[in-house]
Protein backbone atom coordinates (compact mmCIF):
# COMPACT_ATOMS: atom_id res chain seq x y z
CA UNK A 1 0.00 0.00 0.00
CA UNK A 2 1.30 3.05 -1.05
CA UNK A 3 1.61 6.30 1.21
CA UNK A 4 0.97 9.99 -0.11
CA UNK A 5 4.13 10.43 0.31
CA UNK A 6 5.25 8.07 -2.05
CA UNK A 7 2.37 8.93 -4.38
CA UNK A 8 3.48 12.83 -4.37
CA UNK A 9 6.79 11.22 -4.79
CA UNK A 10 5.70 9.46 -8.43
CA UNK A 11 3.71 12.17 -9.17
CA UNK A 12 7.11 14.72 -9.26
CA UNK A 13 8.62 11.60 -10.98
CA UNK A 14 5.60 11.96 -14.05
CA UNK A 15 6.63 15.29 -14.35
CA UNK A 16 10.21 15.12 -14.50
CA UNK A 17 10.72 17.07 -11.60
CA UNK A 18 12.84 14.44 -9.72
CA UNK A 19 16.87 14.52 -9.63
CA UNK A 20 18.27 11.86 -11.65
CA UNK A 21 19.36 9.59 -8.67
CA UNK A 22 15.51 10.17 -7.16
CA UNK A 23 13.99 9.07 -10.59
CA UNK A 24 16.21 5.93 -10.96
CA UNK A 25 16.07 4.45 -7.32
CA UNK A 26 12.10 4.69 -7.70
CA UNK A 27 11.85 3.67 -11.05
CA UNK A 28 13.50 0.54 -9.44
CA UNK A 29 10.85 0.36 -7.14
CA UNK A 30 7.75 0.94 -9.07
CA UNK A 31 8.95 -1.38 -12.01
CA UNK A 32 9.04 -4.10 -9.35
CA UNK A 33 5.14 -3.62 -8.32
CA UNK A 34 2.41 -4.16 -10.77
CA UNK A 35 0.03 -1.65 -8.78
CA UNK A 36 2.74 1.26 -8.57
CA UNK A 37 3.46 0.46 -12.17
CA UNK A 38 -0.39 1.08 -13.02
CA UNK A 39 -0.34 4.17 -10.77
CA UNK A 40 2.39 5.70 -12.64
CA UNK A 41 0.98 4.74 -15.97
CA UNK A 42 -2.07 6.77 -14.94
CA UNK A 43 0.23 9.75 -14.07
CA UNK A 44 2.13 9.86 -16.86
CA UNK A 45 -0.95 9.69 -19.38
CA UNK A 46 -2.78 12.45 -17.94
CA UNK A 47 0.77 14.53 -18.26
CA UNK A 48 0.43 13.49 -21.77
CA UNK A 49 -3.52 14.38 -21.90
CA UNK A 50 -2.09 17.96 -21.26
CA UNK A 51 1.01 18.01 -23.22
CA UNK A 52 -0.13 19.77 -26.45
CA UNK A 53 -1.31 22.55 -24.24
CA UNK A 54 2.39 23.03 -22.56
CA UNK A 55 3.58 23.07 -26.28
CA UNK A 56 1.60 25.82 -27.46
CA UNK A 57 3.26 28.71 -28.93
CA UNK A 58 1.69 32.10 -30.14
CA UNK A 59 0.26 32.31 -33.33
CA UNK A 60 2.22 34.88 -34.28
CA UNK A 61 5.53 36.54 -33.82
CA UNK A 62 5.17 38.86 -30.51
CA UNK A 63 7.12 41.79 -30.39
CA UNK A 64 8.97 43.09 -27.72
CA UNK A 65 8.77 46.46 -27.78
CA UNK A 66 8.96 49.50 -25.41
CA UNK A 67 6.88 51.33 -27.05
CA UNK A 68 4.70 50.45 -30.45
CA UNK A 69 6.55 51.75 -33.23
CA UNK A 70 5.06 53.45 -36.25
CA UNK A 71 5.58 50.18 -38.34
CA UNK A 72 3.50 48.25 -35.92
CA UNK A 73 -0.07 48.31 -37.46
CA UNK A 74 1.35 47.85 -41.22
CA UNK A 75 3.18 45.00 -39.94
CA UNK A 76 0.21 43.38 -38.01
CA UNK A 77 -1.46 43.94 -41.53
CA UNK A 78 1.08 42.59 -43.36
CA UNK A 79 1.22 39.37 -41.01
CA UNK A 80 -2.58 39.04 -41.29
CA UNK A 81 -2.28 39.37 -45.12
CA UNK A 82 0.37 37.47 -46.10
CA UNK A 83 2.93 34.91 -45.65
CA UNK A 84 5.39 36.91 -44.31
CA UNK A 85 5.58 37.56 -41.06
CA UNK A 86 6.33 41.30 -40.56
CA UNK A 87 7.55 42.17 -36.92
CA UNK A 88 9.29 46.06 -36.15
CA UNK A 89 10.76 44.02 -32.86
CA UNK A 90 12.23 46.70 -31.06
CA UNK A 91 13.53 44.54 -28.38
CA UNK A 92 15.99 43.29 -31.00
CA UNK A 93 16.31 46.95 -32.50
CA UNK A 94 17.65 47.66 -28.98
CA UNK A 95 20.18 45.22 -29.31
CA UNK A 96 21.18 46.38 -32.90
CA UNK A 97 20.79 49.23 -32.48
CA UNK A 98 23.50 48.83 -29.39
CA UNK A 99 26.00 47.09 -31.98
CA UNK A 100 25.53 49.63 -34.71
CA UNK A 101 26.22 52.65 -31.91
CA UNK A 102 29.35 50.42 -30.73
CA UNK A 103 29.98 50.84 -34.26
CA UNK A 104 28.82 47.19 -35.66
CA UNK A 105 32.20 47.67 -37.45
CA UNK A 106 35.46 48.41 -36.45
CA UNK A 107 37.37 51.06 -38.20
CA UNK A 108 41.12 50.66 -37.66
CA UNK A 109 42.87 53.84 -36.29
CA UNK A 110 44.21 55.81 -39.54
CA UNK A 111 43.84 58.78 -41.13
CA UNK A 112 40.68 59.78 -40.42
CA UNK A 113 40.11 60.87 -37.02
CA UNK A 114 38.23 63.32 -35.02
CA UNK A 115 35.53 63.75 -37.48
CA UNK A 116 38.05 64.83 -40.16
CA UNK A 117 38.29 62.49 -43.52
CA UNK A 118 41.53 62.60 -44.71
CA UNK A 119 42.08 62.92 -48.44
CA UNK A 120 44.74 62.75 -51.05
CA UNK A 121 46.56 60.52 -51.82
CA UNK A 122 48.72 60.07 -48.53
CA UNK A 123 44.95 58.79 -46.91
CA UNK A 124 44.97 55.21 -46.71
CA UNK A 125 41.82 53.41 -47.04
CA UNK A 126 40.29 52.50 -43.83
CA UNK A 127 38.43 48.63 -43.95
CA UNK A 128 35.37 48.28 -41.72
CA UNK A 129 35.73 44.61 -39.86
CA UNK A 130 32.68 43.19 -37.91
CA UNK A 131 34.00 41.63 -34.48
CA UNK A 132 33.70 38.65 -32.73
CA UNK A 133 31.55 40.36 -30.38
CA UNK A 134 29.01 41.63 -33.07
CA UNK A 135 29.04 38.48 -34.67
CA UNK A 136 27.56 37.02 -31.17
CA UNK A 137 24.97 39.97 -30.98
CA UNK A 138 23.85 39.17 -34.29
CA UNK A 139 23.69 35.88 -33.43
CA UNK A 140 21.68 36.11 -30.17
CA UNK A 141 19.29 38.48 -31.75
CA UNK A 142 18.26 36.17 -34.77
CA UNK A 143 18.14 33.18 -31.69
CA UNK A 144 15.40 35.24 -30.12
CA UNK A 145 13.45 35.80 -33.04
CA UNK A 146 13.78 32.35 -33.66
CA UNK A 147 12.81 31.21 -30.28
CA UNK A 148 9.48 33.54 -31.01
CA UNK A 149 8.88 32.96 -34.01
CA UNK A 150 10.22 29.76 -34.95
CA UNK A 151 12.82 28.81 -37.86
CA UNK A 152 13.36 31.36 -40.31
CA UNK A 153 14.23 31.49 -43.76
CA UNK A 154 15.60 34.93 -43.49
CA UNK A 155 15.28 37.86 -41.29
CA UNK A 156 16.06 41.33 -42.14
CA UNK A 157 16.86 44.35 -39.86
CA UNK A 158 17.81 48.25 -40.08
CA UNK A 159 17.22 50.90 -37.29
CA UNK A 160 13.51 51.26 -38.47
CA UNK A 161 11.93 48.09 -38.66
CA UNK A 162 12.06 44.44 -38.62
CA UNK A 163 10.88 42.03 -41.19
CA UNK A 164 11.45 37.73 -41.68
CA UNK A 165 9.70 35.01 -42.90
CA UNK A 166 9.40 31.83 -41.88
CA UNK A 167 11.06 28.33 -42.90
CA UNK A 168 9.69 25.77 -44.89
CA UNK A 169 10.84 22.38 -45.41
CA UNK A 170 14.68 22.31 -45.21
CA UNK A 171 15.38 25.56 -45.24
CA UNK A 172 15.59 25.30 -41.33
CA UNK A 173 18.47 22.99 -41.50
CA UNK A 174 20.46 25.07 -43.64
CA UNK A 175 23.23 27.27 -42.03
CA UNK A 176 22.31 30.95 -41.26
CA UNK A 177 24.21 33.27 -42.97
CA UNK A 178 24.46 37.09 -41.35
CA UNK A 179 25.10 40.26 -44.04
CA UNK A 180 25.78 43.45 -43.20
CA UNK A 181 24.80 45.91 -45.98
CA UNK A 182 25.41 49.40 -46.11
CA UNK A 183 23.95 51.92 -48.28
CA UNK A 184 25.81 55.30 -48.09
CA UNK A 185 25.27 57.99 -50.15
CA UNK A 186 28.69 59.38 -51.58
CA UNK A 187 27.98 62.67 -50.10
CA UNK A 188 30.00 63.51 -47.28
CA UNK A 189 27.95 63.75 -43.73
CA UNK A 190 24.58 62.38 -45.56
CA UNK A 191 23.38 59.34 -42.96
CA UNK A 192 23.95 55.69 -44.01
CA UNK A 193 21.28 52.59 -44.11
CA UNK A 194 22.47 49.84 -42.84
CA UNK A 195 20.82 46.69 -42.36
CA UNK A 196 21.87 43.43 -40.86
CA UNK A 197 20.28 40.36 -42.99
CA UNK A 198 20.60 36.58 -41.58
CA UNK A 199 19.27 34.50 -44.34
CA UNK A 200 20.44 30.34 -45.16
CA UNK A 201 23.22 28.73 -46.87
CA UNK A 202 22.05 27.93 -51.00
CA UNK A 203 18.74 29.43 -50.64
CA UNK A 204 18.05 32.64 -52.01
CA UNK A 205 16.13 35.28 -50.13
CA UNK A 206 14.00 38.49 -51.46
CA UNK A 207 13.83 40.79 -49.18
CA UNK A 208 11.81 44.25 -49.51
CA UNK A 209 12.17 47.16 -46.89
CA UNK A 210 9.54 49.81 -47.33
CA UNK A 211 10.53 53.55 -47.33
CA UNK A 212 9.44 54.53 -43.46
CA UNK A 213 9.97 58.07 -43.99
CA UNK A 214 10.14 60.51 -46.77
CA UNK A 215 13.84 60.80 -46.56
CA UNK A 216 14.46 56.76 -47.37
CA UNK A 217 14.35 54.76 -50.17
CA UNK A 218 12.39 51.47 -50.46
CA UNK A 219 14.87 48.62 -50.78
CA UNK A 220 14.63 44.94 -52.49
CA UNK A 221 17.28 42.61 -52.18
CA UNK A 222 18.06 39.37 -53.40
CA UNK A 223 20.65 37.18 -51.59
CA UNK A 224 22.16 33.74 -52.47
CA UNK A 225 24.75 33.03 -49.71
CA UNK A 226 27.33 30.16 -50.18
CA UNK A 227 29.49 29.76 -47.48
CA UNK A 228 33.18 28.45 -49.33
CA UNK A 229 36.05 28.00 -47.47
CA UNK A 230 35.50 30.85 -44.00
CA UNK A 231 34.26 33.08 -46.89
CA UNK A 232 30.56 33.82 -48.32
CA UNK A 233 30.18 33.69 -52.16
CA UNK A 234 27.18 36.15 -52.21
CA UNK A 235 25.23 36.59 -55.78
CA UNK A 236 23.21 39.24 -55.08
CA UNK A 237 20.75 42.17 -56.86
CA UNK A 238 19.53 45.08 -54.96
CA UNK A 239 16.84 47.55 -56.49
CA UNK A 240 16.25 51.04 -54.52
CA UNK A 241 13.40 52.88 -55.43
CA UNK A 242 13.21 56.83 -55.55
CA UNK A 243 9.90 57.35 -54.96
CA UNK A 244 10.48 59.18 -51.82
CA UNK A 245 12.54 61.46 -53.29
CA UNK A 246 11.20 63.51 -56.25
CA UNK A 247 13.28 64.56 -58.71
CA UNK A 248 13.80 68.29 -58.48
CA UNK A 249 11.70 70.42 -60.29
CA UNK A 250 14.19 72.03 -62.04
CA UNK A 251 16.69 69.30 -62.93
CA UNK A 252 15.35 69.84 -66.52
CA UNK A 253 14.08 66.61 -67.11
CA UNK A 254 12.75 66.35 -70.60
CA UNK A 255 9.35 64.51 -70.89
CA UNK A 256 10.52 60.58 -71.84
CA UNK A 257 12.06 60.85 -68.22
CA UNK A 258 9.14 62.31 -66.53
CA UNK A 259 8.08 58.51 -65.51
CA UNK A 260 11.51 58.10 -63.71
CA UNK A 261 10.61 60.85 -61.44
CA UNK A 262 7.38 59.32 -60.14
CA UNK A 263 9.04 55.67 -59.65
CA UNK A 264 12.88 56.19 -59.99
CA UNK A 265 14.64 52.76 -59.59
CA UNK A 266 18.46 52.11 -59.47
CA UNK A 267 19.45 48.28 -59.44
CA UNK A 268 23.01 46.87 -59.22
CA UNK A 269 23.87 42.76 -59.33
CA UNK A 270 26.66 40.84 -59.34
CA UNK A 271 28.81 38.02 -57.09
CA UNK A 272 31.39 38.86 -54.93
CA UNK A 273 32.93 36.73 -52.65
CA UNK A 274 32.40 38.44 -49.23
CA UNK A 275 34.60 38.14 -45.03
CA UNK A 276 34.53 39.98 -42.09
CA UNK A 277 36.32 43.02 -43.86
CA UNK A 278 33.52 45.15 -45.50
CA UNK A 279 33.98 45.17 -49.19
CA UNK A 280 32.13 47.33 -51.84
CA UNK A 281 29.05 45.71 -54.36
CA UNK A 282 29.08 48.67 -56.52
CA UNK A 283 27.06 51.95 -56.55
CA UNK A 284 23.74 53.31 -57.41
CA UNK A 285 22.62 56.31 -59.81
CA UNK A 286 20.01 57.98 -58.45
CA UNK A 287 19.09 61.11 -59.51
CA UNK A 288 21.72 63.31 -58.71
CA UNK A 289 23.07 61.05 -56.04
CA UNK A 290 25.04 58.06 -55.98
CA UNK A 291 25.00 55.63 -53.34
CA UNK A 292 28.06 53.22 -52.44
CA UNK A 293 27.11 49.98 -51.08
CA UNK A 294 29.23 47.86 -49.52
CA UNK A 295 28.90 44.50 -47.16
CA UNK A 296 30.31 41.96 -45.24
CA UNK A 297 29.21 38.78 -44.24
CA UNK A 298 29.59 35.51 -41.96
CA UNK A 299 28.76 32.12 -41.60
CA UNK A 300 26.65 31.67 -38.41
CA UNK A 301 27.18 28.48 -36.12
CA UNK A 302 24.28 26.21 -36.86
CA UNK A 303 21.68 26.81 -34.07
CA UNK A 304 21.31 23.69 -31.48
CA UNK A 305 18.25 21.36 -31.91
CA UNK B 1 12.27 22.66 -25.90
CA UNK B 2 10.24 26.44 -25.59
CA UNK B 3 11.80 26.96 -22.04
CA UNK B 4 14.58 29.50 -20.94
CA UNK B 5 17.92 27.24 -22.19
CA UNK B 6 20.58 30.04 -22.60
CA UNK B 7 22.84 31.75 -20.75
CA UNK B 8 20.01 34.37 -19.36
CA UNK B 9 22.76 36.60 -17.61
CA UNK B 10 24.71 37.32 -21.10
CA UNK B 11 21.39 38.39 -23.00
CA UNK B 12 20.19 41.62 -22.65
CA UNK B 13 16.43 42.08 -21.03
CA UNK B 14 14.60 42.18 -24.55
CA UNK B 15 15.59 39.14 -25.61
CA UNK B 16 15.43 37.17 -21.88
CA UNK B 17 11.69 38.63 -21.54
CA UNK B 18 11.95 36.62 -25.84
CA UNK B 19 12.69 33.53 -23.96
CA UNK B 20 9.23 33.41 -21.58
CA UNK B 21 7.00 34.38 -24.20
CA UNK B 22 5.22 31.52 -25.09
CA UNK B 23 4.93 30.27 -21.28
CA UNK B 24 3.45 34.23 -21.06
CA UNK B 25 1.22 33.21 -24.06
CA UNK B 26 0.10 29.71 -22.52
CA UNK B 27 -1.41 31.90 -19.23
CA UNK B 28 -2.86 34.18 -20.91
CA UNK B 29 -4.07 31.43 -23.37
CA UNK B 30 -5.51 30.03 -20.22
CA UNK B 31 -7.22 33.14 -18.98
CA UNK B 32 -8.77 34.47 -21.85
CA UNK B 33 -9.64 31.06 -24.08
CA UNK B 34 -8.94 33.06 -27.23
CA UNK B 35 -5.33 32.94 -29.27
CA UNK B 36 -5.44 36.64 -30.33
CA UNK B 37 -6.63 38.32 -27.84
CA UNK B 38 -4.13 35.97 -25.41
CA UNK B 39 -1.47 37.10 -28.77
CA UNK B 40 -2.54 41.17 -27.71
CA UNK B 41 -2.24 40.28 -24.07
CA UNK B 42 1.58 38.94 -24.03
CA UNK B 43 2.03 42.30 -26.32
CA UNK B 44 1.08 44.47 -23.46
CA UNK B 45 2.68 42.74 -21.27
CA UNK B 46 5.87 42.79 -23.08
CA UNK B 47 5.24 46.47 -23.68
CA UNK B 48 4.77 47.27 -19.63
CA UNK B 49 7.64 44.77 -18.60
CA UNK B 50 10.19 46.49 -21.31
CA UNK B 51 8.79 49.94 -19.96
CA UNK B 52 9.37 49.36 -15.77
CA UNK B 53 12.75 47.26 -16.61
CA UNK B 54 13.62 49.56 -14.05
CA UNK B 55 11.48 48.19 -11.07
CA UNK B 56 12.42 44.60 -12.23
CA UNK B 57 14.47 43.18 -9.15
CA UNK B 58 17.58 41.38 -10.52
CA UNK B 59 17.55 38.94 -7.57
CA UNK B 60 13.99 37.74 -7.91
CA UNK B 61 12.94 35.20 -11.18
CA UNK B 62 12.11 37.37 -14.42
CA UNK B 63 9.59 34.24 -14.81
CA UNK B 64 7.65 35.19 -11.62
CA UNK B 65 7.86 38.95 -12.71
CA UNK B 66 6.56 38.88 -15.92
CA UNK B 67 3.94 36.14 -15.31
CA UNK B 68 2.51 38.97 -12.56
CA UNK B 69 2.48 40.99 -15.51
CA UNK B 70 0.89 38.83 -17.94
CA UNK B 71 -1.65 37.71 -15.19
CA UNK B 72 -2.12 41.59 -14.67
CA UNK B 73 -2.83 41.98 -18.36
CA UNK B 74 -4.69 39.17 -19.14
CA UNK B 75 -7.26 39.90 -16.57
CA UNK B 76 -7.56 43.83 -17.61
CA UNK B 77 -8.67 41.95 -20.91
CA UNK B 78 -11.18 39.87 -19.18
CA UNK B 79 -12.15 43.01 -17.73
CA UNK B 80 -12.57 45.16 -20.42
CA UNK B 81 -14.42 42.55 -22.70
CA UNK B 82 -16.79 41.49 -19.67
CA UNK B 83 -16.05 38.26 -20.30
CA UNK B 84 -15.40 35.77 -16.72
CA UNK B 85 -11.98 34.44 -15.99
CA UNK B 86 -13.26 30.78 -15.91
CA UNK B 87 -12.39 30.31 -19.76
CA UNK B 88 -11.06 26.38 -19.19
CA UNK B 89 -14.12 24.68 -21.01
CA UNK B 90 -14.00 26.65 -23.80
CA UNK B 91 -10.64 25.53 -23.94
CA UNK B 92 -11.23 21.82 -24.92
CA UNK B 93 -11.42 21.37 -28.14
CA UNK B 94 -8.59 23.49 -28.45
CA UNK B 95 -6.52 21.95 -26.04
CA UNK B 96 -7.30 18.33 -27.61
CA UNK B 97 -6.52 19.23 -30.89
CA UNK B 98 -2.99 18.82 -30.53
CA UNK B 99 -0.23 16.23 -31.85
CA UNK B 100 -1.32 12.87 -30.28
CA UNK B 101 0.99 9.41 -30.10
CA UNK B 102 -1.30 7.04 -32.62
CA UNK B 103 -4.55 7.21 -34.02
CA UNK B 104 -5.75 4.46 -31.26
CA UNK B 105 -4.09 6.42 -28.19
CA UNK B 106 -4.74 9.77 -29.44
CA UNK B 107 -8.77 8.83 -29.03
CA UNK B 108 -8.19 7.92 -25.55
CA UNK B 109 -5.80 10.60 -24.67
CA UNK B 110 -8.45 12.98 -26.06
CA UNK B 111 -11.15 11.84 -24.18
CA UNK B 112 -9.13 12.17 -21.27
CA UNK B 113 -8.23 15.50 -22.51
CA UNK B 114 -11.61 16.64 -22.84
CA UNK B 115 -12.31 14.77 -19.43
CA UNK B 116 -9.51 16.84 -17.71
CA UNK B 117 -10.60 20.04 -18.93
CA UNK B 118 -14.06 19.75 -17.94
CA UNK B 119 -13.31 18.67 -14.24
CA UNK B 120 -10.17 21.45 -14.24
CA UNK B 121 -13.21 23.63 -12.73
CA UNK B 122 -14.43 21.67 -10.36
CA UNK B 123 -10.93 21.67 -8.78
CA UNK B 124 -10.44 23.35 -5.37
CA UNK B 125 -8.81 26.76 -6.13
CA UNK B 126 -5.50 25.75 -4.93
CA UNK B 127 -4.90 22.68 -6.72
CA UNK B 128 -6.31 23.75 -9.55
CA UNK B 129 -3.33 27.13 -10.18
CA UNK B 130 -1.21 24.60 -8.71
CA UNK B 131 -1.72 22.27 -11.50
CA UNK B 132 -2.43 24.91 -14.29
CA UNK B 133 1.17 26.38 -13.63
CA UNK B 134 3.01 23.12 -13.63
CA UNK B 135 0.78 20.91 -16.17
CA UNK B 136 -1.00 23.92 -18.39
CA UNK B 137 1.61 26.74 -18.37
CA UNK B 138 5.06 24.82 -18.30
CA UNK B 139 6.32 26.37 -15.12
CA UNK B 140 8.31 24.24 -12.75
CA UNK B 141 7.44 23.01 -9.41
CA UNK B 142 10.18 25.96 -8.31
CA UNK B 143 8.64 28.56 -10.01
CA UNK B 144 5.20 27.65 -9.24
CA UNK B 145 6.12 27.92 -5.90
CA UNK B 146 7.70 31.38 -6.49
CA UNK B 147 4.76 32.83 -8.37
CA UNK B 148 2.43 31.42 -5.51
CA UNK B 149 4.76 32.48 -2.51
CA UNK B 150 4.25 28.69 -1.13
CA UNK B 151 6.82 25.82 -0.60
CA UNK B 152 8.08 23.67 -3.39
CA UNK B 153 6.23 20.74 -0.91
CA UNK B 154 3.07 22.42 -0.93
CA UNK B 155 2.89 22.97 -4.81
CA UNK B 156 3.97 19.07 -4.88
CA UNK B 157 1.39 18.32 -2.69
CA UNK B 158 -1.35 20.54 -4.24
CA UNK B 159 -0.32 19.10 -7.95
CA UNK B 160 -0.71 15.81 -6.84
CA UNK B 161 -4.14 16.07 -5.00
CA UNK B 162 -4.81 17.65 -8.39
CA UNK B 163 -4.11 14.66 -10.46
CA UNK B 164 -6.02 12.44 -7.72
CA UNK B 165 -9.53 14.05 -8.53
CA UNK B 166 -8.93 14.59 -12.23
CA UNK B 167 -7.60 10.52 -12.15
CA UNK B 168 -10.34 9.41 -9.87
CA UNK B 169 -12.92 11.38 -12.47
CA UNK B 170 -11.46 10.59 -15.15
CA UNK B 171 -11.65 6.57 -14.38
CA UNK B 172 -15.17 7.09 -13.37
CA UNK B 173 -16.05 8.11 -16.20
CA UNK B 174 -14.24 5.49 -18.25
CA UNK B 175 -15.73 2.77 -15.81
CA UNK B 176 -18.57 4.20 -16.82
CA UNK B 177 -18.36 4.15 -20.53
CA UNK B 178 -17.45 0.89 -20.79
CA UNK B 179 -20.65 0.12 -18.72
CA UNK B 180 -22.40 1.86 -21.01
Amino acid sequence: MMNENDEILMSQLADGELASDQTNELLLDVLDDAARRQKLKDLLRLRQATAGWRRSQPTRPVMIVAERPRTFRRGLAAWRMGSLAVAACVGGLLVLAGVWAAGLMVRPAGPAQDGLIAQGPVAAPSVARVTPEQMRQVASVFALHESVAGPLAWYAADDQNIRLASARGAEAGQQPIAVRLKLESATPGAPARTLIIVCRNDEPAVIELPAETPDRSGLRVYLSPRAVNGKVEMRYAIAVDGQSRPAPIDSGMTAPFEGLRTAPVASLSGQRRLGLAEAPLGQLAMGDRVLNIEAAAWAMPKERN
Amino acid sequence: MDEPTVNQASLAMPQQIGLHVPRMYRVAHRMLADADKAHDAVQEACVKALASMGQFDAQASLATWLHRITVNCAKDAVRSQGRKERAHATLQSQAADRELPSPAEAVETKELSDVAWTLLEKLPEDCRLAFALTQLDGYSYDEAAEIEGQPRGTIASRVFRAKKILLEQMNAHIDGRAKS
